[in-house]
């Protein structure tokens, strides 16, 4: 039955999977216990003992920035009775109190001192042998720090792959990014899946879902409202890999979302730091670093480069997911632009954004529509540019025909489909060692 | 006299602002009160009737501030983490709202059709005179309950700290500044694509 879910070969995807209380309980363990899952910036724990509390699927994770630099990351819970350790969002500690009884641990992890030990456990507590349980593997993209509960994972780089190439321009060579926090906050009743696939590769839907704000707010996207034009092709680029992560570029669109005299600031900016960039890194990816990427780190960390929305859609259970919200910016732009930048990051894609709402209705109904039975047990269709996906010898990954298409979408489903059937890394490697034939091949 | 949250500088914590006693010092008359009142219980009907325009062209000040805030939770006690601890959900001027009002308006909004409703309820309501003669200090709540679809109710709560100003040789007050600092951390209602 399982196999079922997805099929490869032609794209598509059973709509239950949106909506579905048995395929979400599967996901916990076989997606969100395996897959790389976003933590924190650091930029958000610059110091020794800085801490964010985080999401890893249904569980929260004390993320902490350690003595020796290095970031670790512990399963909120008291080993004690289990209840919540930290209720905070952020802060600075050297260490953390249980409420219920007063276990106290250190930054590190350690269980290190509990009340009137020696009395009541007669020297039978090992305080070693209860430390928080600690993430298995912690690593870090250009200050982007992910997270990964199975040991047996590919390293954070591996696990990104193709994508790298075409992340690097934006969030390393610019001289680097900032995350700003904290991040909005809200519940939408939407599977997890349904803003991540939008994401990682839906710019068909820009001109319709987004009509009234491209046309409420004046962008370099305005254009499209309506679908009154179909962006021509070589506006940009679709691309996928192995893993599931995936993006789309739209060729020179720095300015974003942003509208009015942000957007000719924000163009400005662009334009002068690409000239320079060229100079140091060549004009391709240059251009790669003024172009607009929306995309998804496979499962469920998305993003829009330029526009400089950065999500985690957070899981809470089949159909409610919490969508964390930031900002990430060039961390070199002038301070009152960087402002203005902020503020329209969150009007447009926050939780009051008005881009945002256009999406959530989206993603809301398309898990609604899972309640019912008859739909549930459909397929769903990503098929647009099937035909042409290929392997590029300058472009890293397997790249669509046009901007518009869903060659990531099909990548996406191809890598989830090898987790949902698989009971190792091992066989996921495996089964995905010849992925781009697998989507080459693909046919309607 | 009571100072004016329109004067305060950045950065603007709006947390500390609803707090700040110095705000609530002068108490208004009832002729007073009773306008702003009437000006609070008039916007209401309005937004709940979605006369988005009406209320940008006839309530709102063109040098408008509306400000919406979501303060991070940290311990009581948290001293050293020194990063910003509040995010603007809204931090918007006339021009950034009426690009609002125009998008919620477009028929091709295709989120407001079918109609969504509004019930507002606006209480607690207290005048404050400020150091500008043309300025008065309003706080009041506000409970917004919103009716989507055949299923959804989504209900939206907050204290108000407002700033109304009548200009020489005007009738009627306008609203100058609206701050808001959003008691419900993770925003349980979808999203706040209402006015508050």
């Amino acid at each position: 039955m399982r196999d079922s879910l997805i099929d490869v070969a032609t794209g598509k995807q059973r709509h239950e999977i949106q909506g579905s209380r048995a395929v979400f309980e599967q996901e916990l363990e076989k997606i969100f216990g395996r897959c790389w899952l976003f933590l924190t910036h650091e930029s958000l724990i610059p110091e020794y003992g800085d801490y964010v509390v985080s999401r890893m699927g249904t569980d929260e994770v004390i993320v902490s920035r350690q003595k020796d630099g290095s970031v670790k990351a512990f399963l909120n819970a008291c080993r004690h009775r289990g209840a919540q350790l930290c209720p905070n969002e952020a802060g600075n500690a050297r260490g953390f109190v249980c409420a219920y009884h007063g276990w106290a641990y250190g930054a590190n992890g350690e269980l290190q001192s509990v009340p009137f030990d020696e009395q009541l456990y007669e020297g039978l507590l090992d305080k070693c042998k209860n430390s928080l349980h600690e993430v298995a593997k912690v690593e870090n993209f250009h200050g982007f720090i992910y997270g990964c509960f199975d040991q047996d994972a590919p390293s954070l780089a591996d696990y990104l792959g193709d994508v790298k190439w075409y992340l690097e321009p934006y969030m390393e060579l610019s001289g680097g990014l900032e995350l700003v926090g904290p991040p909005g906050r809200c519940l939408i009743a939407a599977n997890w899946k349904a803003p991540s696939e939008n994401f990682v590769g839906d710019a068909y839907h820009v001109g319709w879902t987004h009509s009234s704000a491209l046309r409420a707010g004046q962008s370099v996207f305005s254009p499209l409202a309506g679908n009154s034009v179909l962006p021509p092709e070589g506006a940009g680029l679709q691309i996928t890999s192995k893993h599931g992560s995936g993006l789309g570029v739209l060729w020179d669109a720095y300015a974003g979302i942003h509208d009015g005299e942000l957007a000719q600031e924000l163009m400005a900016f662009g334009l002068a730091k690409e000239q320079r960039l060229a100079k140091e890194i060549g004009a391709e990816r240059a251009r790669i670093y003024r172009s607009h990427l929306n995309g998804t780190i496979f499962p469920n960390n998305s993003f829009l480069t330029c526009s400089g929305i950065f999500k985690a859609w957070q899981p809470r259970s089949e159909n409610i997911t919490e969508v964390f919200s930031w900002v990430m910016v060039e961390k070199d732009m002038p301070r009152d632009l960087k402002e203005a930048f902020i503020k329209s990051v969150h009007r447009t894609f926050g939780v009051a954004g008005y881009w945002e709402s256009d999406d959530n209705d989206n993603m809301e109904s398309e898990t609604f529509m899972t309640r019912g039975y008859q739909a549930g047990k459909k397929m769903l269709n990503s098929q647009m540019g099937i035909s042409g996906d290929r392997v590029d010898d300058k472009l890293p990954g397997v790249v669509g025909k046009s901007a518009i298409g869903e060659t990531s979408y099909r990548g996406y489903y191809r890598f989830y489909n090898d987790l949902m059937t698989s009971d190792s890394w091992a066989e996921v490697s495996s089964k995905g060692s010849n992925w781009q034939d697998q989507l080459i091949r693909a046919k309607s | 006299m009571s100072e004016n949250t329109a004067n305060i500088k950045e950065p603007l914590v709006t947390h500390r602002v609803m707090e700040m006693q110095s705000l609530f010092e002068n108490p208004a008359g009832p002729e007073l009160y009773r306008a702003a009142e009437s000006f609070l219980y008039r916007e209401a009907r309005m937004l709940d009737s979605k006369m988005f325009r009406s209320w940008l062209r006839d309530l709102v000040s063109p040098d408008i501030r509306y400000l919406v805030t979501s303060t991070e939770l940290r311990s009581l006690k948290e001293r050293r983490y020194s990063l910003p601890d509040q995010v603007c959900l809204f931090d918007d001027d006339y021009r950034q709202l009426s690009i609002r009002v125009e998008h919620d308006l477009d028929p091709q909004n295709w989120r407001s059709s079918p109609q969504e409703t509004y019930c507002r309820f606006i209480t607690n309501i207290e005048v404050f005179e400020t150091d500008n003669p043309q300025d008065i200090t309003v706080r009041s709540n506000c409970l917004l309950i919103r009716s989507r679809r055949s299923y959804q109710t989504d209900q939206f709560f907050c204290s108000r700290l407002d700033t109304l100003t009548k200009q020489d040789g005007q009738d009627d007050f306008k609203l100058k500044s609206r701050i808001i600092d959003y008691p419900e951390r993770c925003v349980s209602g979808h999203n706040m694509l209402v006015y508050l």
